[in-house]
């Protein structure tokens, strides 16, 4: 459907924008250990990195289907739980990432004094 | 709703809600992703606080998660024909339209076979029929679909409903292992009315002609057809039996499911030799003398063969959504 902003959207929209592709690099770089996703949820925010449920889950997901994440169900407590861990391609693409992530804040830092 | 009650039943509600949002091949694997998350969280919340999991402290975290509509788009595949805030209705529109369809095609069918003049005519034109509807059925499927991908790009995206969506408001899921009664007694009924007609009663099964004014009746049914009684009688008691065991414990439970599929089974089979063996209706001259026109003999078998034949899909499908249930059930309980 076609998004209709509002005045009361649109900040909230550009932050979410804004915060996608740190949450891609977030994500990549706390899965060098296998968590499940209410496990990374509180690690992330544990280190400061706030991340809406709703969207944090569902990325989980897509960086699968991108083979940069593997995944698999284990049974914990009687629940099932899906497993994330970063995959052999997530692992060579997050250097280029951690390249390009430094470079970016060095430039905007620039730009925004 | 008073609010101390236990809210994990907002979760089912929820996960149904997202799940009914999600195209069918993701549906199962995401909603038990979901649920694992909020219970998860929720557990978490509660070895906090040492509360419990009312309604309030469920339908704060579900807010926190967001509407089950912005849930769904997150997970929805990035690229699609119709999305999560229209799959519902246009699942909708497709089920009505489509058995809509089914049904004046099925009429037409009946009305056109019913004039044919032989059975091979009879053949040809219930071919040509079914044809027609199924080309009919995709022609309509695509008109759907394109009408609601155009719908998707078209209508604008209202904030309203989001901001609207209160969890509180839900409603509970049906419980999948709490009985029909209503059905299962229905079904009760049924089957004992054909053990009392069948075993007592026969000469009610008969068919009915109107000759000089006078009604007469003949055998109706062929003399293949009445030596699997015993086996019809042995089925519907079995299915007796089982809906006072059914009534009695009033939930599904492992080992009623395995035996209503063990029934199911042998009713297949049954079907299986009715539709696959000798004659149904009765061929004596005077039975065929009995009928308006010779010709609607072999149509009526054709007609009540398909009918059968229906019966053993339905069986079959209701054989494996019983087996996946359970499978299910057994994996997350081994698991």
């Amino acid at each position: 459907m076609v998004k209709k902003e509002t005045p009361r959207s649109l900040p909230e929209n550009l932050t979410l924008e804004l915060r996608r592709g740190v949450i891609i690099l977030a994500v990549l770089s706390q899965l060098d250990e296998e968590q499940y996703g209410y496990s990374l949820m509180s690690k992330l925010t544990e280190r400061g990195l706030e991340i809406d449920q709703g969207t944090l889950y569902p990325l989980l997901r897509r960086l699968e289907s991108r083979e940069l994440l593997e995944s698999h169900w284990r049974v914990e407590e009687s629940r099932p739980r899906r497993y994330y861990t970063i995959s052999a391609k997530g692992a060579e693409v997050l250097p280029l990432l951690i390249e390009e992530w430094n470079q970016l804040t060095e430039v905007m830092k620039g730009l925004l004094q | 709703m008073k609010a101390n009650q236990d809210g994990r039943y907002l979760i089912d509600s929820y996960v149904e809600e997202v799940g009914s949002q999600l195209p069918l091949r993701q549906r199962g694997d995401i909603q038990t992703e979901i649920r694992s998350l909020l219970e998860d969280t929720l557990e978490d919340r509660l070895r906090e606080t040492g509360g419990e999991a009312d309604v309030e402290m469920v339908a704060v975290l579900l807010e926190e998660f967001g509407s089950p509509y912005k849930m769904a788009v997150q997970y929805a595949p990035d690229r699609y024909l119709v999305g999560p805030k229209l799959f519902s209705l246009f699942l909708l529109v497709l089920k009505i339209v489509l058995t809509v369809l089914i049904i004046l095609g099925l009429i037409g069918l009946g009305i056109a076979a019913s004039q044919a003049e032989s059975f091979a005519n009879g053949l040809r034109i219930v071919g040509r029929n079914m044809l027609e509807m199924v080309n009919g059925m995709l022609m309509t499927f695509a008109w759907i679909v394109i009408a609601f991908a155009i719908l998707e790009r078209v209508l604008p995206e209202s904030e309203k409903d989001d901001q609207d969506w209160d969890p509180r408001k839900m409603e509970r899921v049906p419980d999948q292992d709490k009985i029909k009664r209503v059905e299962v007694m229905i079904g009760m009924v049924f089957a004992t009315i054909g053990v009392i007609i069948f075993n007592f009663f026969p000469q009610l099964v008969r068919g009915v002609s109107f000759s000089g004014g006078q009604v007469q009746t003949f055998q109706l049914l062929d003399a293949n057809f009445l030596r699997f009684i015993p086996w019809l009688t042995t089925l519907w008691s079995l299915e007796i039996l089982f809906s006072i065991v059914l009534l009695w414990r009033r939930v599904w439970e492992p080992a009623t499911r395995w035996i209503r599929a063990g029934i199911d089974v042998l009713e297949m089979v049954f079907l299986a030799a009715l539709i696959f063996g000798g004659p149904l209706f009765a061929t004596s001259p005077e039975a065929l003398a009995a009928w308006p026109s010779k010709n609607l003999v072999p149509l009526a078998e054709t007609g009540l063969r398909i009918g059968l034949g229906i019966a053993l899909v339905m069986d079959g499908v209701s054989l494996v959504e019983m087996l996946v249930k359970q499978l299910k059930k057994n994996a997350l309980k081994v698991s």
